[in-house]
This record gives structure tokens, C-alpha cells and sequence, in this order.
């Protein structure tokens, strides 16, 4: 790679990591900085050839670490980390919520409905299909219905918070790292909770359903909100001013 | 009243922003050009990367210390880079961190066990 191709590409990988920064901050200093990056690299190439480039990024890598956590401390005054415990409030809060609720729902509804060949070996098809009926119209089926809205409800949630941050920042990196970290946790609560639930070898649609319907909401919202919020004036503007 | 006089108070600086104050102490200077500074006037012993050079830059800018310069009329004016002059404000900001070093250094100077006399180079960190 000839040295020009090589300062090009590294400097459209700075220009990925000035994403890193808070948006205010990225918006008023962006340009400058990759412009004095890439008048560094062009030194450092011209200088020392391709390998000019290693004490470049070593420099950068380093800057990258004092100086991110000072612009996110100095840049907004809090805001951040307000929004950020807000929005893992509101989530944590209708997580708790939905699996407590799950929970005495359990109690009070469930009732292991004997539609199964496991459970009924002696039934018959045509049995096994009217105790199924029975059982949808049943507790069975409102459970299977509160789970559904349950499931499809934190999901919303958290998509909502992860899309709430990402039209405040209008990042998709730190939209990415809320909506990772909600995912992450539903996916943990709903891997170690089910036996609570569901036996999830009988009901394998719903189990389906519960462990990655969360996650497939979630993805949808928070790409539609976090794409659409970035097209849109959102606060970071008045963050910028 | 200038936009300098405004402010009376002096703000503390951190050991980055005084580099770009030392730096723009002689000239206008655009951002590369103060990091190039920084690290000649150090003998290379400070190299701002451009996330510490900017944020201090932004810090100065809004404490008043240095402010933005049309430099039109210099030789080597680029049209795509911003340059920065130092304030009156940024000009006595200097003067007290460079007072309050200077006191430090007499101190240590004055410990016999640090074996500090006047002029002795303090030894390099690496």
C-alpha cells in the first residue's frame, strides 16, 4: 500500500474513532482534529515510511484513553450519566417488574395443563387436542398470553431506552452499548428464570417466543428510533449550544 | 473594556493547557503547529495527541484564555486551519501557573536531601 492509500486509511479509522466522542464536543473540535491527525500521519509516513504509523497510533491509542473520559466529564455537565441511569432505571425497574409479576402469576394461574403425551400416556390424540383447547381457553392460555405481553412489553422498554439515548447522542455507538447491555440482560434474567415459567421442552413456540422475542422487538425499536433520532434536531443540540 | 478585561479571575490551568499557552506565547499558532511546539520545546518529552490538545483548547477557548485569530496575513496562512492567540486573561494565566511552578521548584530546591542546585536538570521520567 502506497504511502497516501496508507495515511487515507488510517485516517478514515481515526475519523471512526472520533465517533467516541461526546457529540458536542465531536461537532466543534471534529474537523480540527482530523485534520491535525491526518497532517501527523502524513509527517510520520513521509518521515519514517509506513512504519512512521506505529508510534502515531501508539500516541493516539493513548490519547484516546486520558483524553475520552475528560470530554465525557467536562462535556454536558452530567447529562450523560443521568440519561445513561435513567434509562438502565427504567429498564431494570419493568424488568424487576415483569419477572416479580411473572412470578405470582405462576402461583396463581399456572397449572400444568395435561395436552402432552408425556403427561397424558394413556390420552388420545383427539383427547390431547380437546385438553389443549381447554387449556388455551384456560389458565394455560392466559399465562401464554401475559407472557407474550410480558415479553413484548420489555422489549419495547428497553428498545424505547436504548432509542431515547441514541436520539439524545445521536451515536450509534453509544446507542449500541445501552441496547447491548439491555439485550444481554433480558437474555441472562430469561436463560435463568424459565423453569419458573415454562417447562420449556413442552412449550417450545412460547420458550422460543420469550427468549427471543425480546430481542427481535428490541433490535426493530431501537434501530427505528435510533436511526430516525439522528436524522432528527434532537437535545444534543442543546447540549451543543 | 476589552472582552480581556471582563474577566478578572484568573482560572487554574492544567499542565496541558499551560503547554498551549507557552506555545502561543510568541505566535498565533493552528493546532498542529501547537502540538509540534509543544513537543520542540519540550525536546520531545511532551507530544499532545489531539483528543488532550483539543480539550484543552476548548477549555481555554471557554475560559476566555485564548480565542480563535484570523491570521489572513501571514506567510504561511492555510486557509483550512483555525489559529489561536493568547488573551490578556490567558497571558496572566500563564504568568501565575509559571509563578506557582517556579515556587515548587525553589522549594525543592531548598531540600538538600533532593540534591537540587540551580541549574541542575531534573532527571528525564523515561
Amino acid at each position: 500500500m502506497s504511502g497516501d492509500r496508507l495515511v487515507a486509511a488510517s485516517t478514515r479509522l481515526y475519523r471512526g474513532l472520533l465517533s467516541l466522542y461526546p457529540t458536542s464536543f465531536r461537532s466543534d473540535w471534529g474537523g480540527e482534529m482530523l485534520s491535525v491527525f491526518r497532517d501527523l500521519s502524513s509527517e510520520a509516513v513521509g518521515t519514517s515510511g509506513p512504519r512512521g504509523l506505529i508510534p502515531v497510533w501508539r500516541l493516539i491509542a493513548l490519547d484516546l484513553a486520558l483524553s475520552l473520559p475528560r470530554a465525557y466529564r467536562r462535556t454536558g455537565r452530567g447529562r450523560m450519566r443521568k440519561l445513561v441511569t435513567g434509562a438502565a432505571a427504567m429498564y431494570l425497574t419493568l424488568l424487576v417488574a415483569g419477572v416479580g409479576i411473572g412470578a405470582l402469576a405462576f402461583n396463581e394461574l399456572y397449572e400444568r395443563p395435561g395436552f402432552t403425551a408425556e403427561a397424558s400416556p394413556e390420552a388420545s390424540e383427539a383427547e390431547l387436542a380437546r385438553a389443549y383447547e381447554t387449556a388455551l381457553a384456560g389458565r394455560y392460555g392466559t399465562y401464554r398470553t401475559f407472557a407474550r405481553i410480558l415479553g413484548f412489553g420489555v422489549a419495547v422498554a428497553l428498545g424505547f431506552a436504548a432509542g431515547l439515548f441514541g436520539v439524545w447522542q445521536r451515536s450509534v455507538w453509544h446507542g449500541a452499548v445501552v441496547f447491548g447491555f439491555g439485550v444481554g440482560a433480558t437474555l441472562v434474567a430469561l436463560a435463568v428464570l424459565p423453569s419458573l415459567y415454562f417447562p420449556f421442552d413442552r412449550y417450545p413456540v412460547a420458550g422460543a417466543w420469550v427468549i427471543g422475542g425480546p430481542a427481535l422487538v428490541a433490535a426493530a425499536c431501537w434501530l427505528l428510533v435510533t436511526v430516525a433520532g439522528r436524522r432528527l434536531p434532537g437535545p444534543a443540540h442543546l447540549v451543543a449550544t | 473594556m476589552s472582552q480581556d478585561d471582563a474577566r478578572s479571575d484568573v482560572p487554574s490551568i492544567s499542565p496541558a493547557e499551560f503547554h498551549v499557552l507557552v506555545a502561543l506565547a510568541d505566535e498565533d499558532l493552528h493546532g498542529y503547529a501547537i502540538m509540534q511546539a509543544v513537543e520542540e520545546d519540550t525536546r520531545g518529552e511532551v507530544t499532545l495527541g489531539p483528543g488532550t490538545l483539543y480539550g484543552a483548547i476548548k477549555r481555554l477557548v471557554e475560559s476566555g484564555c485564548i480565542r480563535q485569530t484570523d491570521a489572513t496575513g501571514r506567510p504561511d496562512h492555510d486557509d483550512r486551519r483555525k489559529y489561536y492567540t493568547l488573551t490578556r486573561l490567558g497571558r496572566e494565566a500563564a504568568r501565575a501557573e509559571a509563578g506557582r511552578l517556579e515556587s515548587l521548584v525553589r522549594l525543592a530546591r531548598s531540600k538538600p536531601s533532593l540534591e537540587l542546585s540551580a541549574g541542575t536538570p531534573a532527571p528525564s521520567r523515561s
